[in-house]
């Protein structure tokens, strides 16, 4: 299983390799927002927001929807593969079908990974405040959230198989996803049924977390949440999209 | 038997109605054989072939596919196989060595021996040349032997081809049926599914005609023509005198059968040659025109005719061929 993994790993990220705009072009929404939308939160001042710098907070924000809209849109290239055989070629070949799906996410991880280091430093640049253990742990808190976001994209689509569908599905759901995750402006100056709302999306407890971890403040229990939260998902939507391969 | 199947089956729901795909096939497949599995689109065929490559497990039956009972040892089974299906399985973002070396690791080769059988198998298929390619810079047929090394890379003994030659010109057709016989030379198994009438007589050694998810004749392709014997007399007359002219000739003592063709009728006889002036003189003493008259020896079709009632050739028929006729014709 883990030879299998990492043989699809490497050969997935030699693939990313050879078209590098990919990651050029997927750090470039993100990448906007911070440069276009940071400006204008910075300095700001709201009831709610504490005491902390509304840069500090809308920065690992943006970690979070570098994962959500980077991860989201991956199972488009599982449904060529489908088209073209790819993925039936492999799932006869002795391989765990897991590995082609967990190799798959891996490489999400590394490709967003660049992008979120690039983001990050920019970020720094620009004035953010983080505790570097902190940006550590929100930087694996981040891997753990493209597994899960990628894995469910890669379920739809072999459930969905098709692309325009595809694209509604995560057109749908992407945007309550972004909004009700607090990334733009804390959720904590919503009203009170936004908030209930809010709590069941990961995304929100993982920008909770990752903005208290880098703010260098361990001891909240949204990092354990979050944690929680994103790992039970994440094998949920493995564990779907393992099977949805099986049924090919 | 290298592949044993005895009442396979695999129903499938799609919007609430039960399609019944497989119907209780029994198939047996010797070692080192080419295998044609025949039949027109929607007949069964990759329902088939999917169950045999561990792709779908059937509903009912027993299945063996290189001594692993299915699907209770499919990962044995899968070290043993090979797959290329109708899409073929290229990935178009990755070169052609690399996506087979890819699949010679997946399949348990190590580093340097997934490199050297890669560049044996390109170098078998004569693919050397596109070993640096990105498969969407090849022609379709260069595709189609790259897929071919992609099921083979691993020198499976037992190697599924899912209509190989679909869509592939006559000479691209004809260089892959070279290497699928080579394959057989090399003693592996090859279980194909075709609705290439000529595919299926010029390479296998043996075929099954699926027809709605049944086998309805399986052998030779010599023995199963020998089973309808004689030539075929193919008349055209016009649709609107058909009936007429099936009523007539029926009862004449030569003719074997009669049956409905596109725009005529087909009539099948011991000698062609000898009976095409009895039967132009028939026609013309009822006085139907004949507009044109094909001769060919029983084929395949006839066969498939023969126990399905229709053809793989006729027009709207599920998987009807734009083949090459291999009949002499005369115009009247």
């Amino acid at each position: 299983m883990l030879r299998d993994t990492g043989l699809v790993f490497a050969y997935q990220t030699r693939r990313l390799i050879r078209s590098p705009v990919v990651i050029a072009v997927g750090i470039m929404q993100p990448l906007l927002w911070l440069l276009l939308f940071g400006p204008l939160v910075d300095g700001l001042a709201a009831p709610g927001l504490g005491s902390a710098k509304a840069f500090d907070l809308f920065a690992p924000g943006l970690l979070v929807m570098l994962a959500l809209y980077g991860s989201l849109y991956t199972g488009f290239e599982l449904i060529s593969e489908l088209r073209a055989g790819v993925v039936e070629r492999m799932v006869v070949s002795p391989m765990r079908p897991a590995a082609l799906i967990l190799g798959k996410a891996l490489r999400d991880v590394l490709a967003l990974g660049v992008q979120a280091v690039i983001l990050m430093l920019i970020a720094v640049a620009m004035g953010l405040d983080a505790d570097l253990g902190g940006l550590l742990i929100a930087f694996g808190l981040f891997a753990v959230v493209v597994v899960m976001t990628a894995s469910f994209s890669y379920a739809v689509a072999l459930m969905l198989r098709d692309e325009n569908m595809m694209s509604q599905s995560m057109g749908f759901l992407s945007l309550p996803l972004l909004l009700l995750s607090g990334v733009v402006l804390p959720l904590s100056l919503a009203p009170g049924w936004l908030r209930g709302v809010a709590r069941v999306n990961p995304f929100y407890h993982v920008v909770e977390a990752s903005r208290s971890v880098m703010a260098g403040d361990f001891s909240d229990t949204s990092l354990w949440v979050a944690l929680g939260f994103s790992l039970a998902l994440t094998a949920l939507m493995l564990r779907w999209a393992v099977g949805s391969l099986r049924r090919i | 038997m290298v592949i044993e199947a005895e009442k396979m089956s695999r129903k499938f729901r799609q919007r609430g109605t039960t399609v019944e795909a497989v119907r209780g096939i029994d198939l047996h497949v010797r070692k080192g054989e080419i295998f044609g599995f025949l039949g027109p689109n929607g007949a069964g065929k990759t329902t088939t072939v999917r169950m045999l490559a561990t792709l779908l497990a059937p509903d009912s039956g027993q299945v063996s596919v290189a001594g692993c009972a299915l699907p209770k040892e499919t990962r044995r089974a899968r070290h043993l196989i090979g797959y290329v299906g109708q899409a073929g399985g290229t990935d178009d973002g990755m070169p052609v060595l690399d996506n087979l070396v890819l699949q010679a690791r997946l399949n348990g080769l190590g580093r340097t021996a997934a490199h050297e059988q890669s560049r044996r198998t390109l170098a078998a298929l004569g693919l050397v040349d596109l070993a640096d390619r990105l498969p969407r810079s090849l022609s379709g047929g260069q595709r189609r032997r790259v897929a071919l090394a992609l099921g083979l890379v691993h020198q499976p003994q037992v190697l599924f081809l899912d209509e190989p030659t679909l869509g592939l010109d006559p000479a691209a057709r004809a260089v892959l049926w070279e290497q699928i016989r080579a394959l057989r030379e090399a003693g592996t198994t090859v279980f194909l599914t075709t609705h290439y009438l000529e595919e299926a007589d010029a390479l296998c050694d043996r075929v099954a005609i699926i027809h709605q998810g049944r086998i309805v004749a399986s052998g030779g392709p010599a023995e199963l023509k020998r089973g309808i014997s004689g030539d075929a007399v193919t008349l055209s007359v016009g649709e609107r005198d058909g009936e007429r002219v099936m009523a007539a000739l029926e009862h004449l003592p030569f003719v074997r059968e009669v049956r409905e063709a596109p725009a005529g009728v087909r009539v099948y006889v011991e000698n062609g040659a000898d009976a095409i002036p009895s039967l132009v003189r028939g026609l013309d003493e009822l006085g139907v025109t004949v507009q044109s008259i094909g001769l060919e020896s029983a084929s395949l079709d006839d066969v498939f005719l023969k126990h399905t009632g229709s053809s793989l050739r006729m027009p709207g028929a599920a998987g009807a061929e734009s083949g090459a006729e291999t009949s002499s014709s005369y115009v009247a």
